[in-house]
């Protein structure tokens, strides 16, 4: 058959549309639900036909049952789950019967495409005693349900038409027909059929099962149909399965059931005479097996699966019990990063789960495209059951919850949903007297299944102005008394309202009100590009889980395709080293809660009294690197914290690391850090080498999740360049140590005097621990070939290992005159330490002022302590005196030209040589990694170790943060990349479990 | 003979309507035709896979695993996750185009560099064919035309007559873009003939 004027190609939906159409339909009802929505959309194109979204499948089949109940043929369509919605109405309609024909569609789905579960309606029409119809083909979809029409009338009964899928998606040729006028059957009164009184039911059901059933089963017989072949394979199936079977085995004996209940038992009973071997062939529940085996006829054992679609490979091998010989064995491939649904660049839903994680909420969720909030990094559901459940789940929750529970818990529902199950829920919570907090996602359609219209659009199904249904008034109506909108996009004040309603202990309603992106395709302002300048790669932004930010080898990047300039992650970007919820904190602590501001701060940082000493603050950008004005907001919104947190020399600016200093202090005081330790323990044993603001930041996020963490130190102390690198004068160590303490108080192992590779081997570490995280820092200096320094004994040192020796307590002797090279931090510190030794201090570094390296604020301190700066120049030689450093060839240089960085290279002027007298020379241009101990063991490395992203390094179970593995050079962003490889480390271990 | 297609692609690269265009074109060349199609959470940016079947007497769309004659992927990821789909030997028709997954997945695993991807595909594919088809729709000032270069291509390897991928188009495509797929579709077929008298 081809395509000619009369036969077209259709899918199987507008096969059973077109078919309910031809047999005369009048009425036709149902709610979107995958795979059945395009029925209903389709149907709804034939002026004919009155057709409704109703708000929820049981209303939608008691309207066609009504429709048909008066005398017009009605359908209504729905997926597998729908019909459980229906399940009230179509029990009793089954004792009912109807006046004219009646058709429901459960459009089941095996495989979970799209549901929440696989159920088999066959189960439940079998279960309501309604007659079954099971097309294969579209060509099938439309003549079943004309059929279904005629033997709904004739035997008075309810039919379901029952596809899947495969059908309902699928694309066959279809013969076109003439639509029948079916004239409306009168309506006569008859109560003993229509009243579902005891005495009338009663009666109902046994002519159901006495006069109805048998009479189907007869009728079943003429939608049986046998394909002859060979004697040795006779397979009886339906469906879809029908599909597989004919392909799997062209020569086998196949009987097709097109009417599955009632089953034709006679006639299967006279198909399985005499045949040798006889198989049933369906997907999901052996629905036919177990009937035909109550037959008394015996059937093989076959190993098909009760769960998943069944495919033509499945089905031979489980015949031939044989790995199918057919099919080529399976090309081995890679492991491929799976490409699941995710919720839209810009979606509104985004907002609210982003504001809801930061809020630690415990979620009960609903079905629609927001359940895609429950995936990472959103993470922000707990729990989605069925249409309409997160209401009452919350409800049930909230009765055995505890106060601190309680006041995290929070019901989300879309708006369809709502209108299709919510409000009863509703009702009973402010009827039981519940407290729950409901937030309606309003995004102004039902998104998931494409966009049909719900009560609240103002649109029919044909596209036509409606009333409007609206969320507001309905749950003020119903006596909520809060009820609020937000702006899904405004995050801020999303937080601050769901905030505030969670503290009353009141039920409220909050709307978040914000079309749908995919159809109202807007564009909100400037596509978002990132400043690689100020981008500080703490990855906050990439917390939201949106599509249009990437990430490229290690650098974020917008996808200028996918974003729309939503400014969700304009919102989120603080410009913080460590990744820090700055926006929420500075809230709490405006608010006065220096608790939870705290332990939002430990989210992304476990050293903020640290870090609010010698964090170079690229927070107080004026606009940060997604291009948000963020300080003149901080400054609008806490004028009150801009009075107690100035900026010294900007009184007017917020101080952002002057609030995390004093959170840090205040987390000393109040927290012991044992508030911090797993709530669960894990077996598993990671060793972390070195204990620097990565390693120990990873040891806490690691600890954090219940895993048994080593952390092994070279030295004598904890702390890395935390310790040995930033002087006293800058970072007392007593605060060190208070915070080094919590993960102590965690049980977090620290062992120092241990080296990796001299005292314990890297491959015996391997053997002992099941992760390892190589956390070493760049701890040796760069080396720099200077003339004369072979007879050196003294006064020739370099930076890492001048300020190690001052801060282990030795005492280093620097003389009068000092000259430091470098432009780093290091080499600043080291300015101001031997200053404060008592030397004078001269920096000489290559490059311009503008171009040193070193934090800004330590250069001022410097340069105001009085230690003297001179640019543009690099030693050449030291001159010494029996072995003891006197003094310092120079020569001046000039910018050359341009390096593959983008800078140009200082070369030195000609004849610029000078000297000068000095008793100490300390070299500070930069530190390198020392990674023999990695010699030999395989895993990759050059300068750095070569690790992803995320900090995996080329061995499986080996992992590397902080500078050895980015090279970042601040202790904040080594924090970010410690708590990075965290996540990395715990994944590894999880599906290492299984 | 069945001629076997399956297609594989990333939401919104317009492989569902290519898969339709492919039956149209079929169904008027008089074959018999059967499609079937997993969308839905196409738009929002899952993986898609669609199946076109097309011969003398066809009644199931399902494609067993190893039996497709040609994979059609628009996207390189796609055509490894679906490579098993094609028989041993058979033709792979793939669009020079990577679309980077989420980075929630590619902290699971990584994009495979394009050494593996060739490697892979030639483990089962007979003959490998990349085809610049968002390079050649880019050309045309219209990315979203690369299914209909993909099409151009396709139309090389199968025996479905010129007029009838005319007529499909023209048919399901909206009515102001008629001439520029078509222009879309011949530089597909343009290039796909110089590719194979090149590697003939």
């Amino acid at each position: 058959m081809t395509e000619t004027a009369r036969a077209v190609l259709l899918s199987g939906n507008e096969a059973i549309a077109r078919g309910a159409w031809e047999a005369g339909v009048r009425v036709g009802c149902g709610y979107p639900g995958t795979p059945s929505t395009e029925i209903l959309e389709a149907l709804a194109q034939y002026p004919e036909v009155d057709c409704e979204w109703s708000t929820n499948e049981k209303v939608a089949l008691e309207v066609a049952i009504g429709a048909a109940l008066a005398g017009g043929r009605a359908i209504a369509t729905m997926k597998h789950v729908g019909l459980n919605v229906a399940a009230d109405p179509l029990f009793s309609v089954a004792y009912m019967g109807v006046n004219a024909g009646l058709v429901v569609v459960s459009a089941d789905d095996p495989g979970m495409h799209s549901s929440q579960n696989e159920q088999d309606n066959r189960l439940l029409a079998r279960a309501a005693r309604v007659a079954l119809l099971e097309p294969s083909t579209p060509q099938e979809c439309k003549d079943y349900t004309i059929a279904a029409f005629e033997i709904s009338e004739r035997y008075d009964t309810p039919v379901i038409l029952r596809t899947t899928t495969r059908i309902s998606h699928g694309k066959g040729l279809v013969t076109l027909g003439e639509r029948r006028e079916v004239p409306r059957k009168p309506y006569r009164k008859d109560v003993l059929k229509n009243v579902v009184l005891p005495a009338h039911g009663r009666i109902r059901h046994q002519i159901l099962e006495t006069q109805r059933i048998p009479a189907l089963e007869k009728e079943a017989e003429r939608w049986a149909q046998v394909f002859e072949g060979s004697d040795d394979l006779a397979i009886i199936t339906s469906g879809a399965a029908f599909l597989y079977v004919r392909e799997a085995f062209p020569n086998a004996t196949i009987l097709k059931l097109g009417m599955t209940h009632p089953l034709p038992k006679t006639l299967i009973k006279n198909f399985c005479q005499g045949k040798k071997r006889i198989i049933v062939i369906e997907e999901l529940e052996p629905y036919l097996t177990e009937q035909v085996r109550a037959l008394g006829i015996t059937t093989e054992e076959l190993d098909l699966p009760r769960f998943g679609e069944l495919s033509v490979g499945v089905v031979r091998q489980a015949v031939e019990r044989a790995r199918d010989r057919a099919t080529p064995p399976p090309v081995s491939l890679p492991l491929l990063p799976p490409r699941p649904p995710i919720l839209c660049a810009g979606c509104m839903h985004r907002g609210v789960f982003y504001v809801l994680k930061q809020l630690d909420a415990i979620v009960s969720g609903d079905i629609g495209c927001y359940t895609l909030g429950a995936l990472a990094p959103l993470n922000a559901m707990d729990t989605c059951m069925n249409m309409g459940a997160s209401l009452s789940m919350a409800h049930g929750m909230a009765k055995v919850f505890s106060e601190e529970e309680r006041k995290r818990l929070v019901a989300v529902i879309g708006d369809s949903t709502f209108y299709h199950s919510g409000v009863p829920a509703l009702i009973d919570i402010l009827y039981n007297r519940g407290q729950i907090v409901t937030i309606i996602l309003d995004n102004h359609t039902t998104a998931m299944t494409g966009h049909q219209e719900h009560p609240g659009t103002g649109r029919t199904i044909r596209g036509e102005p409606a009333p409007v249904i609206e969320l507001e008034s309905l749950a003020k109506g119903l006596g909520m008394k809060n009820v609020q909108r937000v702006d899904p996009y405004d995050l801020l004040a999303a937080w601050r309202t769901i905030d505030e309603a969670l503290h009353r202990r009141e039920p409220s309603v909050i709307i978040a009100d914000a079309p749908c992106v995919l159809k109202e395709k807007r564009r909100f302002g400037e596509i978002v590009s990132v400043d690689r300048t100020k981008c500080t790669e703490c990855y906050a932004c990439t917390e939201l889980g949106c599509p249009a930010i990437e990430v490229k080898e290690g650098h974020i990047e917008i996808n200028t395709l996918l974003c729309i300039a939503c400014t969700h992650c304009q919102q989120v970007c603080a410009d913080c080293n460590a990744g820090i919820d700055i926006p929420q904190v500075l809230e709490l602590v405006h608010q006065k809660r220096y608790a939870d501001a705290f332990k939002v701060l430990m989210r992304a940082n476990p050293f903020p009294a640290v870090a609010g000493r010698v964090c170079p603050h690229p927070c107080d950008h004026e606009v940060n690197a997604l291009g948000w004005p963020q300080e003149k907001l901080y400054a609008k919104r806490y004028p009150d914290l801009v009075r107690e947190f100035p900026t010294p020399g900007y009184p007017s600016k917020l101080s952002v690391r002057d609030v995390e200093k004093f959170l840090g202090d205040y987390g000393i005081e109040h927290f012991s850090g044992s508030e911090f330790a797993p709530t669960e323990e894990c077996p598993q044993k990671i060793a972390i080498i070195g204990s620097g603001p990565a390693g120990l930041s990873a040891a806490f996020y690691l600890r954090r999740r219940g895993f048994r963490v080593t952390v092994l130190e070279a030295l004598e102390q904890p702390g890395g360049m935390m310790r040995y690198g930033i002087p006293a004068f800058r970072l007392s160590k007593e605060i060190l140590d208070r915070e080094i303490d919590r993960l102590l108080m965690m049980g977090v192992e620290i062992r120092c005097n241990v080296t990796v590779g001299r005292d314990v081997s890297f491959a015996k570490l391997q053997k002992e621990y099941d992760a390892i995280v190589i956390a070493v820092g760049d701890s040796a200096p760069q080396e720099l070939e200077l003339e004369g320094t072979e007879q050196i004994r003294e006064g020739l040192l370099y930076g890492v290992d001048f300020l190690r020796r001052v801060n282990r307590g030795q005492r280093v002797h620097v003389g009068r005159r000092v000259a430091v090279i470098g432009g780093g931090n290091t080499a600043i510190d080291c300015a101001r330490t031997a200053h404060r030794l008592g030397a004078e201090v001269t920096v000489y570094y290559r490059r311009t002022a503008q171009e040193m390296p070193a934090i800004r604020d330590e250069i001022d301190e410097a340069i105001l302590e009085g230690v003297r700066f001179e640019f543009q120049t690099n030693p050449i030689s030291v001159r010494a005196r029996d072995g003891r450093v006197c003094g310092l060839e120079l020569i001046r240089m000039q910018p050359g030209p341009l390096d593959k960085d983008g800078r140009r290279r200082p070369v030195p002027i000609p004849e610029s040589e000078f000297s000068v007298e000095v008793d100490t020379v300390i070299l500070a241009i930069g530190e390198r990694a020392d990674l023999e101990f990695l010699r030999g063991t395989g895993i990759q490395f050059t300068e750095k170790i070569q690790t992803t992203f995320m900090g995996v390094a080329s061995q499986p179970g080996v992992f590397a943060c902080g500078d050895v593995a980015f090279g970042y050079g601040t202790v904040t962003q080594s924090i970010a990349t410690g708590r990075r490889v965290a996540e990395a480390v715990a994944r590894y271990l999880r599906s290492a479990k299984r | 003979m069945i001629k076997n297609i399956v297609i594989a692609g990333v939401g919104g690269q317009g492989s569902v309507l290519a898969g339709q265009i492919i039956a149209q074109a079929a169904s008027l060349a008089e074959f018999c035709v059967a499609t079937s199609e997993v969308h839905g959470m196409a738009q929002r940016g899952g993986s898609v896979f669609s199946t076109v079947r097309y011969g003398k007497d066809v009644i199931s769309p399902a494609v067993p695993e190893g039996a497709a004659d040609v994979l059609l992927a628009f996207e390189k990821l796609e055509a490894l996750r679906y490579l098993n789909y094609l028989k041993a030997d058979g033709l792979a028709l793939v669009n020079d185009q990577r679309i980077m997954p989420s980075i929630e997945s590619l902290k699971l695993a990584p994009y495979p560099d394009e050494k593996t991807i060739e490697e892979t595909l030639r483990r089962r594919a007979g003959m490998v064919v990349i085809v610049p088809a968002l390079a050649i729709a880019q050309g045309l000032g219209v990315p979203a035309l690369v299914n209909t270069v993909m099409l151009g291509a396709l139309s090389v390897f199968l025996d479905l007559p010129h007029e009838k991928w005319h007529q499909a188009i023209t048919k399901l495509v909206p009515p102001k873009t008629v001439e520029l797929n078509l222009a879309a579709f011949a530089e597909g077929v343009a290039w796909a003939k110089r590719h194979l008298s090149v590697h003939a």
